[in-house]
This record gives C-alpha cells, sequence and structure tokens, in this order.
C-alpha cells in the first residue's frame, strides 16, 4: 500500500515535470521566433560607444515605423564633422542590410542634432528563397527594434575618421 | 506507517531541491556570463577614455606651463590593451597628434584615438618606446594606408600594455620640430 502511494507521488512528480517542460518549451519557441517580444517591456536604450564625444541622448520611431531618428550631442570640447550612423540589426526582422544616416556640417561642443535613418524598404514582397518579407523595412506598433550602431566622425580639427561601436533598442510606440 | 510518509515525504523535498537546483545554476551562469562580459566591456571603455583624454590634457598642460616642465602621472592600463602609442600623422598639409590605445578582446578589436590640442613625441632612446618602422601599427588606423598621408607611430613596448596601474612622465621638450609634449611610460 505504501509503495503504491510511493509510485503515485513519483508520478505525479513527473507528470507536473514533463507539463512545466512542455509549457516551457513554448515559451522559449515563441520567444525564439520573435512571436513574444518580452523586450517591449524594457526601457529604450542608446549607447554609441567610442571614446565618449557623442551621447545619443534621444531615439524614437517615427509614426508609421520606417524611419528611427536619433538625438546626437557632441560632449567633447572639440568641434565634430562628418558624423555617420549606419544600424545592423541583430534579429534581422526589419532590416535586411544596413541602414545608414548622416550629419553633413560642423557639431559644436555641447550641441544636440537629428540623425534620421530610413529603413529599407524595398524588401517588401518575396526574398529570392520564396520567403515573405511583409514587415521588412517597417517595425509594427508596439514591436522593438534592436540593432549595433557603428558610428564615424571626425574632429574639424583633426585628420584621423573616428569609429565607434554600441548598441540601441528601442520600441515603436 | 508514519516513518514511510515521512520518508515520502523528504524524498519528495530532495527532488524538488535537486530540480530547482538544476533550473537555476545553469540561469545564474548565463546571466552572470552576460551582464559580466557589458559590463566589464564599458569599464574598460571608461578607463580607456581616462587614459586617453588623462594623457593629452595632461600634454597640453605641459605644454602650456612652458619648456622643460615635467610631472608623472599614474593610469590604469585595462585588460587586453595589445598597443599604445603617440602618433604623428601628416596628410601633406600639416601635422596632428594622437595618444591612440588598440584593444583585441578576441571578438571586437577597436582603436581608441584621441586627438592632443599640442604636438605631441616621446622618447626614442627609452627602452620602451619604438618607432614602428616596419609599419606594423599602420593597418590600425585607415588614413595611414592611404598615400596622402604620412605616419610615425612611437610605439609603448615590454610591459607597459599588461594591465594594472602605469605611470607615465610627461614633459615639455625641444625638438628639430619645435617645442612639443613628451609621453614616456616608466616602468618600475
Amino acid at each position: 500500500m505504501l509503495t503504491k502511494k510511493g509510485q503515485l507521488s513519483i508520478e505525479t512528480m513527473i507528470l507536473y515535470g514533463l507539463i512545466a517542460l512542455v509549457a516551457l518549451s513554448a515559451v522559449a519557441a515563441l520567444i525564439y521566433f520573435h512571436v513574444l517580444d518580452l523586450g517591449r517591456y524594457l526601457p529604450d536604450t542608446c549607447d554609441i560607444g567610442g571614446t565618449g564625444d557623442l551621447k545619443c541622448e534621444e531615439i524614437r520611431v517615427s509614426s508609421n515605423g520606417n524611419i528611427i531618428e536619433f538625438g546626437i550631442r557632441n560632449v567633447a570640447q572639440k568641434n565634430i564633422a562628418d558624423l555617420k550612423l549606419m544600424l545592423n540589426e541583430t534579429a534581422n526582422i526589419h532590416l535586411a542590410t544596413l541602414a545608414e544616416g548622416n550629419f553633413t556640417g560642423s557639431i559644436a561642443p555641447g550641441e544636440i542634432v537629428k540623425v534620421t535613418i530610413l529603413l529599407n524598404d524595398t524588401t517588401a514582397g518575396l526574398s529570392s528563397d520564396g520567403v515573405t518579407l511583409i514587415n521588412k523595412g517597417r517595425i509594427k506598433q508596439g514591436n522593438t527594434f534592436e540593432a549595433r550602431i557603428f558610428t564615424s566622425y571626425r574632429y574639424s580639427d583633426g585628420a584621423i575618421t573616428q569609429e565607434a561601436s554600441g548598441s540601441m533598442k528601442v520600441k515603436a510606440s | 506507517m508514519g516513518h514511510h510518509k515521512a520518508q515520502i515525504s523528504m524524498e519528495y523535498m530532495i527532488i524538488i531541491g535537486f530540480v530547482i537546483f538544476a533550473i537555476l545554476v545553469p540561469a545564474f551562469l548565463i546571466l552572470f556570463s552576460s551582464t559580466n562580459n557589458s559590463v566589464s566591456s564599458s569599464v574598460n571603455t571608461q578607463k580607456i577614455n581616462d587614459l586617453g583624454k588623462g594623457l593629452t590634457d595632461d600634454a597640453k598642460k605641459m605644454y602650456y606651463l612652458g619648456i622643460y616642465s615635467k610631472e608623472t602621472s599614474k593610469y590604469e592600463v585595462p585588460v587586453n590593451v595589445k598597443d599604445m602609442f603617440v602618433l604623428r600623422i601628416n596628410d601633406l598639409n600639416r601635422d596632428y597628434y594622437y595618444f591612440g590605445v588598440y584593444v583585441d578582446d578576441g571578438r571586437n578589436p577597436k582603436v581608441y584615438t584621441f586627438l592632443s590640442d599640442v604636438p605631441l613625441t616621446s622618447d626614442l632612446s627609452d627602452n620602451n618606446v619604438k618607432l614602428d618602422s616596419a609599419h606594423t601599427l599602420f593597418s590600425l588606423v585607415k588614413e595611414c594606408t592611404l598615400p596622402d598621408y604620412t605616419c610615425d607611430f612611437y610605439n609603448f613596448t615590454n610591459t607597459t600594455t599588461k594591465p594594472g596601474m602605469k605611470n607615465f612622465k610627461i614633459e615639455t621638450v625641444l625638438t628639430s620640430d619645435g617645442v612639443k609634449s613628451s609621453i614616456v611610460p616608466v616602468l618600475q
């Protein structure tokens, strides 16, 4: 009688374990295939990296989801010119290739400028392997967009093109 | 009868404990590894910025204090630093001076260059400084590989790039090109 109780208890535990395993696997699969986006609950981040001459202070996605705007401040003590930002999406959902934007002109110390990046919207339709690329080039409302940021710029009185790499995450609202 | 019930309860608790342990350990390791990488990378970047901006600021200060002014500054060299150098670059019009640090963590090599407001040099008679005559560092700065630019790399050698606190002697010297601020690593 007691052995049977023990057996029942083990069977119950195995059953619970299997249910938990199946549930966890399902959640993991939803996250992996970007159906469930847990990142939307985290705040937006934007880090330029490098020698700390530039600070990304603002970031937002346009209402139609195909433009990302950055507010970049020159926190160095020198004028900066030829600022260029490139995005390389980590998950490859919205971008087929690198997207880039730039600010031509000089940025004085302390000045903040807007850099606009138009996401590649030419991939809508079918890819070469027949996969539908409906949402490429646009960020759907409520979705998050994560990418590596590659920045290049030059001090107005310098010779070298400075390069930096950082990361960003923004939610389309 | 009661004794057996207690045994089953204990086994149940032990199994649950093992399961929780088996889930928590990998979860903790994954979390620790991901946060540790990003945190240590940020700390490293901050240390490099302190080093580069600190040395170029010190050089500027010494330069404007006048010839033969000197001081020794202490800065922490972070991990994964492969090269440290003073760079003179000429674009056929004028000279520009930079202090540079090359970092390679095995995944994402980066070159940090800090523009100096004053002319920089280093002391080639010092054992810890070598002129890069073989051009091994030229690939670190794209402009140095272009025909319109000439570059001189004063490379800091020996244990200068090893992590830890390092002293740097900064002094204003008179060279054949005029007055410059010299940066030389001082190893104990």
